[in-house]
């Protein structure tokens, strides 16, 4: 008989979702275990923001060989480097599977604070463009909700997390709750001037909305401009589960965090038609676990509760639990990313910045807004920036000697990129199913992923290069190159969808509240549940979604209905 | 120690003459040759390694060719000249071969100026080392920050 314990509430995973669903739960009174399968991570040891390139044994350029052997999908990952691969798994220990040519880069972290170390911080609001976008060309299914139901959301959120930007008052992308914006540099200043009067303000370049403080705020030290984020921030200046909702959940005393603890599966009670609570894998002593709780958060990101979900069979759901509407796995999205433009921007020789700010421009959605364009539906943005040249084009320049030495010394010329991010399609046949002859390194079975981009994500990524090269000649830039990377699916990392929210139980795994339409009192919070995936940056919205889902459970609990 | 004695030496040369010691110290001081042999021995794969010996061997035989002596031992006008030939070879198998591996020269240079600012010395140094800036300015006089700061610290 496996140990038990009972709590008032279970929390699948800490990362970005799960700090959010502790820190909701616990404030609202209820004791609350976080079952994480990785270890626990101490800022004061294992971050690494002050090690020199010069203390690494390869100077920052990777451990080649090593990650060949441990992380041949994670070094795909541009954060996943010399200092910080330590904060994404080993491959060898998490296997998935896919089909011969059909790649997913499937990147993960499993640690206490999940991904939210290492993540970009970019934080966009989605908006009823976006909400409504299922409904008006019957791709997927409806969203349940609309802004107006999750707006109050995001203000809850941002308001804890710090979110610096600047309120631009689009109707596609809403402002959100700012701090102080980070200052865009002089040639985004002048690209911005240049596209606001050439498109008449239909294109706005704008900061990178981020969560990071410019200011002190909620006991966080604002942001010292060090630039190198991915290596962990001693400050917490930057949103973290580890610096921010994990605290505040431990503050309460309710919280009992448990790392090491890998979730194998739901238990599902016949009985009473509800998760009586979840089965652990000890990851470090292999020993079976069981703990119950009123209520379970899935929290693991979107594939990983899937694939729990997916694990948890049981006689009246054979193909996994709370799937009679059979789309569990189903309709699995990311980004695409990759279609853009890059250009010399003249003048300006005599101006620089001060600081490495850890953060770019963004450039919202322009396309399908108003019009329909003839090649795709809906729509992408930019990220992306300006910069001067580094010692880097030493690379490219002719000559070596002092005087070469001494030109490398001085900034290059200012050049400019805008990088797209388009939105995908929710699509039934890109789906993850359990792989029935592999298991990872605590036997449980893994996925086997299978995503591929269509033609409309690719006429959107043509597009992307295309009006880059337009805005740049637009902003009076010189050499412009254009280009379309062909990035495989998950290497956005923002993988979503798998178990969607819907209005009707018999086409969609969770109702409007996260809730699964079969089993009550289960509730999936992060990226799993999305309808559609709008092209902005994710997170900000799994966020809200986690705070709104636990405030409806607890109510739920206090009127006797879980 | 990967290298033998004589292909060291080669090397020395080579880095300090891309990078030598002006106002600020050179390529020697700053251990680029050390850095060298890690990434040939224990980091590049067998056709980069292979390419980067052969490219080596090639320079003292031409200098052989040229002076009668190797790399190392021949005098600074020799040693641009060899130089000077070999990147401009490469620039024009650079522009004739698209996707070509980089030539000599260029595999070279990219190690030591990679080598260099990422060296103590190169960092703190020759760029300016700020490792808490402490605020961000996006547009002040090139005479406020004159030199390059390194964005990997
Ligand atoms: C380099 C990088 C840059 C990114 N940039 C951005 C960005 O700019 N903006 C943005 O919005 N998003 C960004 N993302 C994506 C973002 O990190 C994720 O969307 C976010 O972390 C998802 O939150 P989550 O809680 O669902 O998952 P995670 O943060 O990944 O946390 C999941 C946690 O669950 C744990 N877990 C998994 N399986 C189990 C199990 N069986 N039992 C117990 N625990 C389990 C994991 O160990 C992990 O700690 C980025 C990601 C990366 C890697
Ligand atoms: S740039 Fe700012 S947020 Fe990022 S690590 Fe440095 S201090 Fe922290």
């Amino acid at each position: 008989m496996p140990r038990q314990e009972r709590y008032d509430a279970i929390v699948v995973g800490s990362g970005i979702t799960g700090g959010w669903a502790a820190k909701e739960l616990t404030e609202r009174g209820l004791r609350t275990l976080v079952l994480e399968a990785g270890r626990s991570i101490d800022p004061e040891n294992d971050y690494v923001m002050t090690t020199q390139a010069w203390e690494l044994p390869f100077r920052g350029r990777r451990d080649r060989i090593k990650q060949e052997r441990e992380r041949p999908i994670q070094r795909e990952c541009y954060a996943c480097d010399e200092w910080s691969e330590k904060f994404f798994v080993r491959d060898d220990e998490n296997p998935y599977t896919t089909e011969d040519g059909k790649p997913f880069l499937w990147i993960r972290s499993r640690q206490v604070g999940g991904r939210s170390i290492v993540w970009g911080r970019q934080v966009y609001r989605l908006s009823d463009l976006d909400f409504e976008a299922n409904a008006r060309d019957g791709f997927g299914v409806d969203w349940p909700i609309r802004y107006a139901d999750i707006e109050p959301w995001y203000d809850h959120v941002e308001r804890f997390i710090g979110v610096s930007g600047q309120a631009e008052g689009l109707a596609q992308l809403p402002d959100s709750r700012f701090l102080p914006p980070m200052s865009l540099n002089c040639a985004e200043q002048h690209v911005r001037e240049s596209l606001m009067s050439h498109f008449s303000g239909e294109r706005v370049l704008t900061i990178g909305r981020c969560a990071i403080l410019t200011a002190n705020h909620g006991g966080r030290r604002a942001c010292h401009y060090c630039g190198t984020c991915e290596r962990g921030c001693t400050t917490h200046s930057y949103f973290s589960s580890l610096a921010a909702t994990l605290p505040a959940a431990a503050v309460t005393g309710r919280m009992t965090l448990r790392p090491h603890s890998v979730v194998h599966s739901v238990i599902y009670d016949p009985t009473s038609g509800r998760a009586s609570g979840v089965r652990v894998i000890d990851a470090e002593t292999q020993e079976t676990l069981e703990f119950h709780g009123r209520v379970v958060f899935l929290c693991a990101s979107a594939l990983e509760s899937t694939r729990i979900l997916l694990h948890s069979a049981t006689e009246r759901w054979p193909d996994g639990l709370a799937n009679s509407s059979g789309q569990l796995g189903h309709n699995l999205m990311d980004h695409t990313m990759g279609g853009g433009a890059q250009g010399n921007i003249s003048g300006m020789d005599d101006k620089w910045v001060y600081g490495r700010r850890p953060n770019g421009i963004y450039l919202p959605r322009f396309r399908n807004v108003s019009e329909q364009h003839p090649d795709f539906l809906r729509g992408y943005a930019y990220q992306g920036g300006g910069s001067r040249t580094s010692w880097a084009r030493g690379n490219d320049m002719p000559g070596f000697g002092a005087d070469f030495k001494h030109d490398l010394r001085a900034p290059g010329p200012w050049q400019f990129r805008f990088y797209g991010f388009g939105e995908c399609l929710p699509r039934e046949s890109n789906q993850v199913t359990l792989d029935p002859d592999r298991v990872d390194a605590w036997g449980i079975p893994v996925l086997n992923i299978h995503c591929e981009w269509s033609d409309n994500e690719r006429a959107a990524l043509n597009d992307m290069s295309i009006q880059a090269a337009e805005m740049l000649e637009a902003a009076g830039a010189s050499e412009i190159s254009t280009f379309i990377e062909d990035n495989p699916p998950g290497l956005t990392i923002h993988e979503m969808g798998t178990a969607r929210m819907g209005r009707d139980p018999a086409t969609s795994v969770l109702n409007g509240w996260n809730q699964s339409w079969d089993v009550p009192n289960l509730f999936v919070t992060d990226g799993a549940c999305m309808t559609s995936s709008a092209n902005q940056n994710p997170s900000l919205t799994y966020m809200a979604l986690t705070a709104r889902a636990v405030d409806y459970a607890v109510k739920q609990i206090a009127d006797g209905e879980l | 120690m990967f290298f033998t004695s004589q292909q060291r030496e080669t090397i020395e040369a080579l880095s300090e003459l891309i990078i030598p010691t002006t106002d600020t110290p050179g390529a020697i001081t700053a251990e680029v040759p050390e850095f060298i042999e890690l990434i040939v021995a224990e980091w590049y794969d067998t056709d980069d390694r292979e390419r980067f010996m052969r490219g080596l061997t090639e320079v003292d035989e031409r200098t052989q060719a040229l002076a009668g002596v190797v790399f190392a031992q021949s005098g600074a006008d020799t040693q641009t000249e060899i130089l000077s030939g070999l990147e401009a070879e490469g620039r024009v198998r650079i522009a004739s071969e698209e996707d070509a591996p980089s030539p000599f020269f260029q595999q070279f240079r990219g190690l030591v100026l990679s080598g260099y600012y990422s060296s103590e010395i190169g960092l703190r140094e020759e760029l300016l080392y700020q490792p808490i800036p402490g605020r961000f300015d996006g547009c002040v006089d090139v005479s406020e920050v004159t030199r390059s700061v390194s964005d990997g610290n």
